[in-house]
């Protein structure tokens, strides 16, 4: 796997016991009405910042994923 | 073929038209128009609950249903009691309601954040949420003072069809229906309840306002002197709710009049209602039922006797009656207090008798024709009508119940109002109808929900009504529109019940296929099993009439043209027949008159002239011996069906219904017009099959049952359930990824929009005999490897930063899908994914509320699963031959034609000597010719096969994949359409070798969810018996199942009683409590009788039972005088059972 | 026996049409059977796939990139088994690494193709003294047939429109049909033998007249015709044989034959 997904494991520890510390990256949405990028964090209300609206879908992997051809 | 053929040649693929269609949906409507014309009545049924429905008027004011029901209902009054001096009840309040409305599905006014308040259903779908718009209801009520007062009061959500008039997406055309996230041949139709999508399914119902005579002899059983005639009339009143009257017919010649209020039945003489309706003279009524046929000593000794047996009620005034009947009914009806008697026999009448009718005048005249069809009955000069015949039939459209509900429910509001202050009252609370405050008060008790109550109707189909709204059944009214495919998605749109009551009767006449049912209801497409015959289709060109149609102006029409008007008194009811319109008695003719009137109201209505509705249903019924009640039945209500003809005499359009059919010669086509015998013909001769069964290519050509499997399967098929898969919520979804354009095609395939979802592939087929009797499939191979397994552990393999799983993650069972911090117990949950099959993760969507405050709630996951055919996976052709995939083959091995064709299928000839689906051998040679020419080849049936390209069998030699070798027979090769079906082993094998156990019998659990195992029962037992196989009898009932081992008491019992050596041990020191005990007791008792000298008889077990000394497997190796005996666990069980009520059980060993 | 005889009728980049002779059935039949299944070429085997937000799902790519056609001239030696290789997991000398990167700008629907997909050196190429293998590759190899070569459409991948990018890596493996149809060389083999049904070997099926209801193919010029009342000699055997053999472009019309004659020539001995 790549390199940021290492630091990523490094940074969050064991899972489990201790809530993680959340690490301040930006989640990015993307807002199933008008498209428009959308960074929310943690506790905050789900709503696109720019139209209002309130269904968000989450952003494709930039992780590789390894198929058979066939 | 010349380029100017090729253009006109039908059928084409059409690809490159469907190709521009689907990259740029029409701006200006939508780009398959007849998809909105056939779910009309659903949209339309409910658009006619509102003013602003956008159909016609007709002779009405052109009032939403709701608003007729407001009408209907009135007002209730209230006294608060005041008044101490009797006779006098305090101060008069009237409450009614005023107006209700119901909005467009907005964003709820708390969120401020919104640029677009409209919500749409593709948002209600993707949230899972309901797509509900607000009600409102304005409600009045009177003070003391006579001053009005309102106050309009919020009814919450109400569900809001898809393309209503009260939908935001209403008049979109497909290009603004891709751009709200629908489908571009989106038509609506159905509700969006907790993101599924719901549709309240047609129900047959009996034709309104129509009087039909019934024979049932359980009739005999409603009290004494009832006999089986009857006659009933199913009522509507203009807001579309209804009530069934039924006048029976007593042995002693005189009827009972029969109607329910609030589920109860009431049963009144009919004398009594003639007379209060008009106040009639027994001269008038006499008359009235005689109509001169004095010589009818049948007729008028009923009458007579008729007569006598109401002399009983001393009442000889209208007056009278109506007050006789208003004392009987004011409890019961609960109107208000200060009402005469006369004015609460005057409401019955006006609510529950011939509710169709305002005009007491008119209800009289139409009880005297009921009564006059009775005699008929029971005279034997009509025969009863039959209630299940589509010709008094009509149906229950969605709109209407949606509105029936909301009318119940606005009653129940006022009732409850009412209610709450009578109760007041009796507590001795303040009531003052002086204060605002104190209404406000009442008001904050009263439940004014009806969205929620809509909303749980939407989502169960159960009906919870005081009233039952005059219908059969309380539950079943919704169901859920699958989007499996499309064929199935639009047949729910177009299917239609006989009602949830007929399911459970023994008797199968309700699901005959009536020749009257012909162009109306499908005879191929019903399902088999248990709704067979009740869960029809509507025939392809089957409406259903929603609008009211402008019929005011017909009466003095027909009076014009030769009609004695119905006040007439000196009518000839020998020589004359009754001419009706819509239930009201618009006045007699002959019946060579009435023939001639049908015959001129078909020409101006075909013509359209006279401003004659081309929905008018002219049912002329001629007079017969014996046969059905002449007369001239005219309808123009709405939610009849009619169906597009052709009038042979002025070869216009005709619209015809199922009443009026029944006494018309239809030819199929042009060929079969008989002159002087044919009135209409066919436009199309499959015009009476349903969407899907129009389908089938040559249907014409298969035994008729194999069409009805290729109905139900078609509508299993995985195909492509929608364009919009991205926003798609549903449960499960199976997607076909590469569907192919059937080359053999019904005219028709296109036209719903067929190809834009395509659901099979078009397969090379070889018909060829091996030795299995099923499907053969040459897929190309598809071998496997099994994957290195690299083990993955943190759940950051799964899961991103937010808790939620990266999207095209591949997951195995029990891998994390999800992970949350449990704000009760700081900890991280994670949810895992429990599904045996490899999956990826498709979409991951974040879930706000309505009002967007609030954090992240709820997430939707999507899972992929990948799903490429194995044995044993369901298939079928297009003509209801099913079967499995029993075999997959290398390409090497599979064998080929001299050109080197492979067939995809090689499919066992077996499959058609008894099948006789001939269709599928036209369908494999024309598809043959189709992909040979490139072409696409038209199935249509009922039209003459062509002759190009069908001389030539399409034998071909084959040779052997394997050895090279020519077969010894050609061997027939050709293109077959085929779908794979929903049904797949992965979902249904079961297998098991050990696994779960129930815990108090030891056996196998049962389910293949549990991993359980299928149930050996006793007729299996019964046929290893019978083979005498006993090993596989030991082996399936006790070493597979609940084998067990038990001590045995050397030589004597295993569970009770005693033994020969007296304390058996053991190789670890156990023992038998019970045998102990009594050993010990034994000792004791014997010490005893050493020492009494008395002789005392030992206890004696009271059940015992042989077990074979086979079942003893020999002495423990470890020594112990006790034997080992396999003994199956529930035997263990059924001891203890019996021991616990004290019964001992000693066992033998034989 | 006489010896085998193999005569070329036509020949064509990516078909030949040939007659066997002097050959048993089984032979004839083998050489059909090796000629689709067991004829190694390279076919993209794993798909790594960095973005994709086209409307087709990863696997369906992954699965239509699989049967794209590759350039595997002198595949036999040009190329190992990843099996055989003694690598870790892959290798210059057993896989062959190509890469496709499209993203769409246009406002127009765009069209991934196989002319997309470029081949890159291996990460570890010439770490390694180079191996005899890369030595006998030609220049195309491992590319896709008929890239960006005139008068040869490519193969459509999948669609795209603004805005979406379809980002991966593809490496490519030597393998034979016999484990997946992709590494197949023949998209059909036609084969036949006695079309005047001499040998009786089928019966065919008529409803009047044999002779008018079943047409004779070309082939039936190479042989005599049945002389009315010709004894039926039931000890024949076929020994010639009519094969059109059509390829994906993977090998050639002319390596096939070629590899043909090979096994031809050995089995003459």
């Amino acid at each position: 796997m790549n390199n940021d997904q290492q630091n990523s494991q490094a940074m969050g520890g064991h899972g489990g016991g201790i809530p993680m510390q959340a690490p301040r990256q930006d989640m990015e949405y993307l807002c199933a009405d008008c498209g428009a990028k959308n960074e929310i964090k943690a506790r905050e209300p789900i709503r696109c910042r720019e139209c209002g609206h309130r269904i968000m879908y989450k952003k494709r992997t930039k992780r590789m994923v390894q198929f058979e051809a066939r | 073929m010349p380029d100017s053929e090729r253009s006109k040649r039908q059928p084409t693929f059409d690809t490159l038209e469907r190709e521009k269609l689907f990259k740029f949906p029409p701006k200006q409507g939508s780009s398959y128009k007849i998809l909105n014309e056939f779910v009309a009545p659903h949209i339309e049924s409910f658009n006619a609950l509102f003013d602003d429905s956008g159909l016609p008027s007709g002779d009405g004011k052109g009032k939403g249903l709701l608003s007729l029901g407001l009408d209907d209902m009135g007002e209730r009054v209230i006294f608060d009691g005041t008044g101490q001096t009797a006779g006098t009840w305090g101060n008069r309040m009237r409450i009614w309601i005023e107006s209700v409305s119901i909005s467009r599905p907005m964003v709820p006014d708390k969120n401020k954040y919104v640029k677009d308040r409209k919500v749409f259903p593709a948002e209600a779908r993707e949230r899972l949420a309901s797509y509900r718009g607000k009600m409102s209801i304005k409600l009045c009520w009177t003070d003391p003072q006579g001053q009005r007062q309102d106050v309009t009061r919020d009814c919450g959500l109400v569900p809001i069809m898809v393309r209503s008039v009260r939908c935001n997406l209403r008049s979109m055309s497909s290009a603004d229906m891709v751009k709200h996230h629908e489908e571009a041949e989106e038509f609506g139709g159905y509700f969006v309840i907790n993101g599924n999508e719901r549709l309240i399914r047609y129900l047959i119902l009996p034709r309104r306002n129509h009087v039909i005579s019934l024979l049932r002899p359980s009739f005999t059983n409603r009290g004494p002197s009832y006999t089986q005639y009857a006659v009933q009339i199913r009522c509507v009143r203009p807001d579309q709710t209804s009530c069934t009257n039924t006048l029976h017919y007593l042995s002693n010649g005189s009827a009972m009049f029969r109607f329910s209020w609030r589920k109860q039945e009431y049963v009144i003489p009919i004398m009594l209602i003639l007379k209060a309706l008009v106040g009639a003279s027994d001269k008038e009524i006499f008359e009235g039922i005689m109509m001169q046929d004095y010589d009818n000593t049948f007729l008028t000794g009923r009458v007579e006797l008729l007569l006598r047996s109401y002399k009983q009620f001393t009442m000889r005034t209208g007056e009278q009656a109506l007050e006789y009947l208003g004392d009987k009914f004011r409890v019961v009806l609960g109107m208000a207090d200060d009402m005469s008697n006369s004015a609460i026999g005057a409401l019955l009448i006006r609510k529950l008798i011939l509710v169709h009718i305002e005009n007491p005048r008119e209800k009289y005249r139409m009880l005297l024709f009921m009564l006059r069809k009775l005699y008929s009955v029971v005279n034997g000069t009509c025969c009863a009508d039959n209630p299940d015949s589509p010709q008094h039939q009509e149906v229950l459209l969605p709109g209407q119940l949606y509105g029936m509900i909301i009318k119940e429910r606005l009653e129940e509001i006022l009732n409850s109002i009412r209610t709450f202050i009578n109760i007041d009252i009796r507590n001795g609370n303040t009531v003052d109808f002086n204060d605002k405050r104190y209404f406000a008060k009442v008001l904050t008790r009263i439940n004014f929900d009806i969205g929620s109550k809509l909303s749980n109707f939407l989502a169960t189909g159960n009906l919870v009504s005081p009233s039952g709204l005059d219908l059969q059944q309380a539950s079943g009214f919704t169901i859920v529109a699958e989007k499996l495919n499309w064929q199935r998605y639009i047949s729910h749109f177009r299917c239609i019940h006989r009602g949830a009551f007929f399911a459970e009767l023994k008797t199968t006449t309700v699901r005959k296929l009536l020749p009257e049912a012909w162009g109306f209801l499908c005879p191929v497409h019903t399902p088999d099993g248990s709704p067979c015959g009740l869960l029809n289709h509507l025939a392809r060109t089957c409406r259903i009439v929603t609008a009211p149609l402008a019929v005011a102006h017909i009466p003095a029409l027909l009076a014009k043209h030769g009609m004695s008007e119905p006040f007439n008194a000196c009518i000839d009811g020998r020589t004359n027949l009754c001419v009706q319109l819509d239930g009201h008695v618009i006045g007699w003719a002959t019946p060579a008159v009435a023939r001639q009137l049908a015959t001129s109201l078909r020409i101006w209505k075909t013509e359209g002239k006279n401003e004659i509705p081309m929905d008018l249903e002219i049912g002329m019924v001629p007079p017969s011996m014996g046969g059905q009640y002449p007369g001239l039945f005219l309808f123009s209500s709405r939610s009849r069906m009619m169906r597009p003809v052709k009038y042979l005499a002025n070869g216009r359009d005709d619209s015809i219904g199922p009443f009026e059919q029944v006494y018309m010669d239809i030819a199929c086509t042009p060929e079969e017009i008989e002159s002087e015998v044919s009135t209409h013909v066919e436009h199309n001769p499959t015009n009476f099959l349903s969407i899907l069964a129009n389908l089938t290519p040559f249907s014409d050509f298969n035994q008729s049952p194999r069409n009805i499997y290729q109905c139900q399967m078609g509508k299993q098929t995985m195909g492509t359930p929608s364009t919009a898969l991205k926003h798609r919520t549903d449960n499960k979804l199976y997607r076909l990824q590469s569907g192919q354009s059937p080359v053999v095609r019904p005219a028709l395939h296109n036209t719903y929009a067929m190809d834009a979802f395509p659901n099979g592939t078009n397969a090379i087929v070889a018909l060829r005999k091996s030795g299995e009797p099923t499907l053969h499939f040459g897929l190309g191979p598809e071998i496997k490897p099994h994957a290195k397994g690299e083990k993955r552990d943190s759940c950051l393999d799964f899961l991103d930063l937010d808790g939620l799983p990266y999207i095209g993650t591949k997951l195995r069972s029990g891998d994390p899908i999800a992970a949350y911090v449990d704000d009760v117990t700081r900890r991280t949950k994670f949810v895992k994914y429990k599904g045996d099959e490899e999956a990826l993760v498709d979409e991951v969507r974040l879930l706000g509320e309505d009002t967007g405050d609030v954090e992240l709630q709820k997430i939707h996951i999507t899972l992929r699963i990948t799903r490429s055919p194995v044995i044993g996976d369901k298939f079928s052709s297009r003509h209801g031959q099913k079967g499995v995939c029993s075999q997959k083959w290398p390409a090497v091995d599979m064998p080929f034609s001299e050109s080197g064709m492979q067939p995809d299928v090689i499919i066992n000839p077996h499959a058609f000597p008894s099948r006789m689906t001939i269709g599928m051998l036209v369908e494999s040679m024309a598809g043959k010719a189709g992909a040979m020419h490139g072409l696409a080849q038209d199935a249509t049936p009922f039209k003459a096969v062509e002759a190009a390209g069908y001389n030539y069998y399409g034998n071909e030699p084959m040779y052997s994949g394997i050895t090279g070798e020519e077969f010894a027979a050609d061997i027939y090769l050709g293109v077959v359409y085929y779908q794979r079906l929903r049904h797949m082993v992965l979902d249904k094998f079961q297998v098991r070798t050990t696994g779960p156990v129930d815990p108090v019998t030891r056996q196998p659990v049962k389910g293949r969810k549990r991993a359980g195992g299928i149930r050996f029962g006793e007729m299996e037992r019964d046929a290893l018996i019978a083979h005498g196989t006993s090993y596989l009898l030991q082996d399936r009932l006790m070493n597979c199942s609940d084998y067990s081992t038990a001590w045995d008491i050397s030589l004597g019992e295993v569970f009770t009683g005693t033994s020969i050596s007296r304390k058996p041990t053991g190789p670890g020191g156990e023992y038998c409590r019970i045998c102990r005990a009594a050993a010990e007791q034994e000792d004791e008792l014997e010490r005893q009788a050493l020492a009494t000298g008395q002789h005392l008889q030992r206890p004696q077990a009271s059940l015992s039972v042989a077990i074979s000394s086979q079942n003893v497997l020999g002495r423990s190796l470890k020594g112990g005088d006790l034997d080992v005996v396999a003994v199956p666990y529930v035997f263990r069980y059924l001891c203890a059972e019996l021991a616990s009520m004290g019964i001992a059980v000693s066992l033998e060993i034989q | 026996m006489n010896d085998p005889i193999l005569r070329i009728r036509k020949y064509e980049r990516d078909r030949v049409n040939f007659v066997l002779e002097n050959v048993d059935m089984a032979f004839a039949n083998s050489l059909r059977r090796v000629m689709m299944a067991d004829l190694p070429t390279v076919a993209i085997d794993i798909v790594e796939i960095q973005a994709n937000t086209t409307v087709l799902p990863d696997e369906f790519i992954s699965h239509r990139l699989g049967m794209i056609p590759l350039v595997s001239s002198n595949c036999d030696v040009a190329m190992r088994y990843t099996r055989d290789c003694n690598c870790f997991e892959n290798c210059a000398f057993c896989s062959i690494i190509l890469v496709l990167n499209v993203k769409c700008h246009d406002s127009t629907t765009m069209d991934v193709t196989s002319n997309h997909l470029e081949v890159v050196p291996h990460e570890d190429q010439g770490m390694e003294e180079a191996g005899e293998e890369q030595v006998k590759r030609i220049e195309k190899f491992g590319s896709p047939v008929g890239k960006n070569e005139p008068g040869v459409e490519p193969i459509l991948i999948c669609k795209i429109r603004k805005g979406q990018e379809l980002k991966l890596k593809c490496i490519v493996k030597k393998g034979i049909a016999k484990e997946h149809a992709k590494w197949s060389p023949c998209s059909a083999v036609s084969f036949e033998y006695d079309p005047h049904n001499k040998l009786r070997h089928t019966s065919y099926w008529f409803e009047t007249d044999e002779r008018a209801e079943w047409p004779l193919g070309e082939n039936a010029a190479e042989e005599e015709a049945p002389r009315e009342g010709e004894p039926f000699d039931f000890n024949a055997k076929p020994s010639k044989f009519y094969f059109d053999v059509e390829t994906d472009g993977s090998l050639g019309a002319q390596e096939v034959v070629m590899k043909v004659r090979i096994i031809v020539s050995f089995l003459s001995f």
